[in-house]
């Protein structure tokens, strides 16, 4: 029966449309609250238009911390990504997938916060990385990791490419066991090398790979504040400021929720430039 | 340069314990086209993969030329890449990023060639196989033929000394496969390239092969030219998997009177209490009026396999046979049968002799 048919895909329907519906509704009354005067305790909905966001615009601790954010999307996407593709590689040709993945999955099941903590130790003045760089007789490397404002913030950036390394090697693992493996014989009896079969047949191959893992570590990186709230909160000065960072001090420190909440929208305005070509890429592959 | 391929007493276990090949050997010559010919799970691609390197024997060797390229027992083992072969997959395994002029090059790059020597080698053996217009297309963009012929290309182009087949016309429809089939032996031929192909479809086989080996579940059942394993089939295995429509065989006491009609009595009486008597459908005639025929029996169908006419008939009461059919038998008439060939078999499915009756 058509109708039951259709009765039973608006009740397996409703929970996600549901939950779609109250998301629209949050991110709207967040617009509508960055439009707002609340900057207290008690809440205040006066309408002021754009006020906020032309304050935050000349604020420089704005331009400060979304550098830190593009700074930290160029130096962690493409490290994570191909590492985590060569890594992947790696471990798909030697056959020594449960250790590779015990290895790099770790890390990434633990959350950011215990990584956090986890770093702060390590990066301390007499942490694990000062000691091993010591024992390598390279003193003359060692320093205060994050509290010295020329290291901190690539000092945070790569803890988080440690962390999210074993996603990316989860990704390219599917996407490399994809590849059909008579490619790699036919490539093997032509002649390549390993080396030429990963630049020439398995990368090719492995294109969608990135598709995925690309846009989701930059939006990773887009959200950070739980390792800059652990380690360093945004110091030393704004060394390692971020926009997560700011927005939840400006919203639930100094409780000036307007200017927090403009700043979340900024923050969703960069994400749907990520999310929307990604979206219409991946349309298009799929409509083809 | 063609090359001979000697296969010494290989044997391939596959973990726990698979015995996907055991104790085969043969000697394919200069210049041949041999056909590995099997049901699946013989084994036939095993021992091609073997050859090509991708695999490793657990026992045996393999020579290509006067180079031992495997010995399990001595621990030697030289990579596909320096056996000098060409290889052609079954679903082809072009490189699905790049255009055919890429992919036929590709084994030429690897070899650091000089960029105008690899022009003219790709360009020459794209004429051969008439893809010279498709050199810029991906693919996705060509037909399984087509497809398949750029394959044949960039296994060719580094004139290798044996080329291998696995089951190159098995994703091709009917009418392309015949083509196909004419291509790569007249290819073959003028080359004069040692060819390995390895099939199922024993029409493949015959219409190809210089000689064809047959396997079952690793073992080799007979090796030798077309004419032989049609005429002369080794076992009932092989009588029965060779020939279309497939031969009429049946499992008899020696006492059966289908034996004493048809006068053998005399060569089976050393061979057991059972023999396996095989008639081909193509050697024995179903007609109204017959001077010497052997049975009397009765069309229970009437059907076509090709362009040619065969009929299902009941003799003696209970053995049904396939056979030739004269163009005015239909269903349900008398009709008397003539045998022109038999082929016997011992107890144990072994061929004993083919006689004419």
């Amino acid at each position: 029966m058509i109708a039951s048919s259709l009765k039973e895909k608006l009740i397996f329907l409703t929970p996600i449309l549901l939950i779609t519906v109250i998301l629209y509704i949050m991110i709207a009354t967040s617009i509508y609250v960055s439009m707002s005067d609340w900057r207290s305790y008690k809440i205040s909905l006066n309408f002021i238009g754009l006020r906020n966001y032309i304050e935050l615009f000349s604020n420089p601790r704005f331009y400060a911390a979304l550098r830190n954010n593009i700074i930290w999307i160029a130096l962690f996407m493409v490290p994570t990504s191909f590492l985590g593709l060569v890594l992947a590689y790696i471990m798909v040709s030697t056959g020594k997938e449960l250790i590779f993945r015990t290895v790099f999955l770790l890390p990434t099941a633990i959350s950011m916060t215990v990584a956090g903590t986890l770093w702060v130790w390590m990066y301390a003045s007499e942490g694990a990385v000062n000691t091993l760089l010591k024992a390598f007789n390279l003193s003359f490397l060692t320093k205060p990791w994050i509290s010295d404002p020329s290291t901190a913030l690539y000092a945070l950036i790569f803890v988080t490419i440690w962390q999210y390394l074993g996603f990316a090697v989860i990704i390219f693992e599917a996407a490399i066991k994809g590849i059909d493996p008579s490619l790699i014989e036919a490539a093997q009896i032509d002649g390549a090398s390993s080396l030429r079969i990963f630049w020439d047949i398995v990368v090719p191959q492995v294109r969608h790979g990135f598709l995925v893992a690309v846009p989701l570590l930059a939006l990773s990186a887009l959200k950070i504040f739980d390792i800059v709230y652990v380690a360093t909160r945004g110091g030393p000065g704004l060394a390692t400021d971020v926009l997560g960072y700011f927005m939840w001090e400006t919203a639930f420190w100094s409780r000036f929720m307007a200017d927090g909440a403009a700043i979340a929208t900024i923050i969703f305005a960069i994400s749907l430039g990520i999310v929307i070509p990604y979206a219409l890429i991946a349309l298009r592959r799929w409509f083809r | 340069m063609a090359a001979g391929i000697i296969i010494d007493d290989v044997t391939k276990v596959f973990p726990p314990n698979v015995v996907a090949l055991k104790n085969v050997s043969l000697k394919i010559k200069p210049g041949e086209f041999f056909v590995v010919l099997g049901p699946s799970g013989s084994g036939k691609t095993t021992l091609l993969r073997i050859i090509a390197g991708l695999e490793v024997p657990t026992k045996g060797r393999v020579i290509i030329g006067d180079e031992v390229v495997v010995d399990a027992n001595e621990g030697i083992y030289v990579e596909p890449r320096d056996r000098n072969i060409g290889m052609v997959f079954q679903n082809w395994a072009l490189y699905p990023h790049m255009t055919a002029y890429d992919n036929i090059a590709f084994p030429l790059r690897i070899k650091k060639l000089p960029k105008d020597e690899i022009d003219k080698r790709v360009r020459e053996v794209a004429e051969a196989l008439e893809i010279s217009d498709l050199l810029y297309r991906k693919p996705a963009h060509m037909s399984g033929g087509q497809q398949q012929r750029v394959a044949v290309a960039r296994a060719l182009v580094k004139q290798p000394n044996v080329l291998l087949l696995d089951e190159p016309f098995s994703n091709l429809d009917a009418r392309i496969r015949i083509t196909a089939r004419e291509f790569v032996r007249e290819l073959q031929k003028n080359l004069g390239i040692t060819t390995i192909l390895v099939t199922h479809d024993q029409a493949d086989a015959f219409a190809v092969g210089d000689r064809i080996m047959i396997l079952k579940s690793g073992i080799a059942q007979q090796i030798g030219p077309p004419e032989e394993l049609y005429g002369k089939p080794a076992n009932v295995f092989i009588a029965g998997f060779i020939g279309d429509p497939p031969m009429n065989l049946f499992k008899l006491k020696i006492d059966h009177p289908l034996i004493d009609t048809l006068n053998v009595k005399g060569y089976i009486t050393k061979h057991g209490n059972i023999v396996y008597v095989g008639i081909r459908p193509d050697e024995a005639i179903a007609s109204t009026s017959l001077e010497n025929a052997h049975f009397i029996g009765k069309v229970i169908l009437v059907e076509y396999v090709g362009s040619r006419r065969y009929a299902k008939v009941n003799i003696l009461n209970e053995i049904s046979m396939r056979v030739l059919a004269e163009e005015n038998i239909r269903d349900g008439d008398e009709v008397r049968i003539y045998v022109k060939k038999l082929h016997l078999f011992n107890s144990n499915g072994k061929r004993i002799c083919t006689i004419n009756p």
